[in-house]
């Protein structure tokens, strides 16, 4: 029993190791949040949500950040990765318990592995003052995420929803946690990392009651480590057989076959003469696109609910105080007092709808590849079909955009509705471009936090008014910059101003969309062409636009 | 005979591994198959022989590197996996692909019911394809192979997913097709009614020669 214990958990390790993926993220994302975000993250915190911005702090706990992600999903894919296999194990060996405890011994050891990278990073940037506190504050961050990476395994069937849902508490926890905000809210005192993250920066709730913020955090890591590990066990225990006697199904007689199989040879036959227009066929493709999307309830979930919660709660906990912002009216420059919230309100918009959209176009040209393959192959054009998607990826994004524009402007109405409007939806479209673009390339799951970091250094930061120094000249590198200046111009005055920025977003656009049209056209056409092949099919098979 | 589908000499390789370990991978030493109008063809090899990535080359689905391939009439083309999209129905499955192949939704629609009853599915017209079984899944993904009557089709090991059901309609829909001159090249590991081919090439050694 402890053999198998043993093996399960070593294989499970092994397999973690063996995903290029895995490892790439265990050296990126320590380095990215500890070393990049650290600094602007802090500066984030000072102006935006009126926290302390100590750095220190700050940096102390972006070890434990990044030892949440890289936990939560090192949890999520090594239980849904091997749901089917060990159900199979136990089924075969008739026991469940070391499989069971195998896999939550390879879990642990990846939640290891990510507080030491985690740890490692921050030792490596500034130093760590109380090794202690922070290697068990870190390893409390790390098992609370780990047991709600293992909980959303045991619960979630696509591995692309529960990437994202981990990711989305993942940013509610950092963004509105202690770290960075007054801690003034009650709501974020129910986060998971709320107060692991005070043990982790070395400061004292006040509101923990006779357990104190320790105990609080080691409640939070065994409960959820208790349910997550329940949870493993029942799904991989093996089903009692039923004893019911069933009754025999009569199979139905094939006997009129021959006939409906010569039918169906005949009924083809007159299709020869009359092919589909090329329009017919891309609007078919963009129904049953559609019909897909349509059909994946997170998805919905995810583009209408993300924007009211992510944007109200960002504007709930933003210090309400003025602050000073570069605007242009009329080709003057000036610098307006406006209200700190209000800046945010309007801010958030594009962030949310970048993230939401980029995720969009992601997951539709991942999910639809092989069959759009298929759909080339049988005879449809790749531009159709590209077409189609384009469609989907658009009607997702409009929808996205609009929910967060309407949240905003509940609480705070754009000076121009049309053209921050139109600048929100310019940058979402780049967006969503990019998640085309990426999808082919990365993977769904690579393209995931390509974009979630993208959206936040290009869109969080890189475009942000709100900075003490305005938007950061590196900025000027990024997708949304053309466009963020065209949505502070609509959200804050009275008059359109930005032609060169308009211009600058849509080339932006169009760059982008070319790049990711021969990325998709690559993925996606029939090769027989570039080959020596003669195909004579005799008819006209791919519609009327040659 | 005459033929519709002819590949002469087809090669292709694979690279395995990174520099400077960068190795190649002959597959396709010069393939030859010829299939005639009416004829039903079986390809064998052992598992690893090539005979998928000789199917994907004739189908358009990867390049070769080198040899001819002439193709006479129309050609359906039916995955060893089934390429589906999950979250669309059986009706819905077809609908598009009928648009793909170019059909009118009449004819698409007539086809679809005869493939229902020919298949034996229709009670799963309704049914998303992720909560097919996976022998429905087999009968949907051979349905949009067969969908426009197709002068050659290509089959790559098509009754894995079978009951003996459905492997009997299986062949008594290929004879029909033969008796209605279409062509059928089945691609399998192993074949075990030599009587139901007309011929049965085996590919060896990336070399294609009778069995």
């Amino acid at each position: 029993m402890n053999g198998l214990a043993n093996l399960v958990g070593r294989q499970g390790v092994l397999a973690y190791a063996r995903r290029p993926l895995n490892v790439a993220l265990l050296v990126v994302v320590p380095i990215l949040i500890v070393f990049v975000w650290a600094g602007a993250l802090a500066d984030f915190s000072k102006v935006i949500l009126g926290g302390a911005g100590d750095r220190a702090q700050v940096e102390a706990a972006t070890a434990g950040w990044a030892a949440a992600a890289l936990a939560g999903l090192a949890g999520f894919f090594q239980v849904i990765g091997s749901r089917s296999p060990d159900r199979r194990l136990a089924a075969a060996g008739g026991h469940s318990a070391p499989i069971a405890a195998g896999r939550l011994g390879a879990t642990f050891g990846l939640a290891v592995l990510a507080t030491v990278g985690g740890l490692t990073a921050l030792a490596a940037r500034t130093g760590i003052t109380d090794p202690p506190r922070a290697v068990a504050a870190t390893g409390m961050v790390a098992i609370i995420y780990l047991a709600f990476g293992v909980l959303v395994g045991t619960v979630v069937r696509s591995e692309m929803n529960g990437a994202l849902l981990i990711t989305l508490l993942w940013v509610f926890d950092i963004f509105l946690g202690p770290a960075l905000g007054p801690d003034s809210s009650l709501l974020t005192r129910f986060f998971p990392l709320h107060f692991p993250t005070l043990v982790l920066i070395g400061q004292a709730s006040g509101h923990a009651g006779p357990i104190g913020d320790v105990g609080w955090s080691i409640a939070w890591a065994l409960g959820l480590a208790a349910v997550a590990t329940a949870r493993l066990a029942g799904m991989i225990r093996p089903t009692p057989p039923p004893n019911t006697p069933v009754a025999a199904i009569a199979a139905p007689a094939p006997s009129a076959l021959l006939r409906q199989a010569v039918a169906v040879a005949r009924s083809a036959t007159p299709t020869r003469t009359r092919p589909l227009s090329s329009s017919q066929r891309w609007i078919a493709v963009l129904r049953a696109g559609l019909r897909e999307y349509r059909r994946n309830l997170v998805l919905w979930a995810l583009l209408v609910v993300v924007p009211a919660v992510f944007i109200g709660m960002a504007i709930l906990v933003t210090v309400d105080v003025p602050g000073p912002i570069a605007l242009v009216e009329g080709n003057q420059n000036f610098v307006a007092l406006l209200s700190q919230r209000r800046m945010h309100a309007a801010t958030m918009v594009p962030i949310t709808s970048a993230f939401l959209a980029g995720i969009a176009g992601l997951f539709v040209v991942t999910d639809s590849a092989d069959g759009d393959r298929r759909l080339v192959l049988a005879g449809l054009r790749t531009k159709q079909v590209l077409a189609g998607r384009v469609g989907v990826i658009a009607a997702a994004t409009a929808l996205t955009t609009v929910a967060a524009i309407a949240v905003s402007g509940l609480w705070y109405a754009p000076r121009q509705w049309l053209v921050f409007a139109g600048a929100n939806l310019l940058i979402a479209l780049t967006y969503a471009v990019i998640g085309v673009l990426v999808g082919p390339i990365t993977g769904r799951i690579g393209g995931l936090y390509l974009i979630l970091m993208l959206a936040f250094i290009d869109v969080g930061l890189g475009q942000s008014v709100m900075l003490p120094e305005g938007p950061p000249t590196w900025g000027a590198f990024l997708p949304a910059r053309g466009a963020s200046q065209v949505m502070i111009d609509g959200a804050f005055t009275a008059g359109f101003d930005r032609i060169r920025a308009l211009l600058l977003g849509l080339a932006w656009l169009a760059a982008l969309g070319a790049a990711a049209t021969a990325v998709f056209h690559r993925r996606t056409r029939a090769v027989k062409l570039r080959q020596n092949v003669v195909v004579d099919p005799g008819i006209d098979t791919r519609g009327d636009d040659q | 005979m005459i033929t519709r589908l002819e590949a002469v000499g087809i090669t292709k390789s694979y690279w395995r591994g990174c520099w400077p370990r960068r190795q190649q991978l002959p597959v396709l030493r010069g393939a030859d198959l010829v299939v005639g109008v009416g004829e039903v063809v079986g390809l064998v090899g052992e598992n690893g022989s090539g005979k998928s990535t000789l199917m994907k080359i004739l189908v358009g689905d990867l390049a070769a590197d080198g040899g001819r391939l002439h193709i006479s009439g129309r050609m359906g083309y039916c995955p060893q996996e089934p390429v589906l999209y999950e979250r669309l129905t059986c009706d819905e499955h077809l609908e598009l692909f009928g648009v793909a192949y170019g059909m009118p939704y009449e004819a698409a629609a007539a086809a679809t019911e005869d493939l229902y009853q020919a298949l034996g599915f229709g009670h799963w017209r309704g049914t998303r394809a992720e909560a097919l079984s996976g022998g429905s899944r087999a009968k949907l993904n051979l349905a949009l192979a067969l969908l426009a009557d197709p002068e050659v089709l290509l089959l790559d090991e098509p009754y894995a997913g079978f009951d003996w059901d459905t492997y009997e309609r299986f062949w008594e829909l290929t004879a029909a097709r033969r008796s209605a001159g279409r062509s059928v090249l089945v691609i399998s590991h192993f074949v075990a009614d030599h009587e139901r081919f007309d011929r049965i090439v085996e590919l060896r050694d990336g070399r294609t020669g009778p069995q």
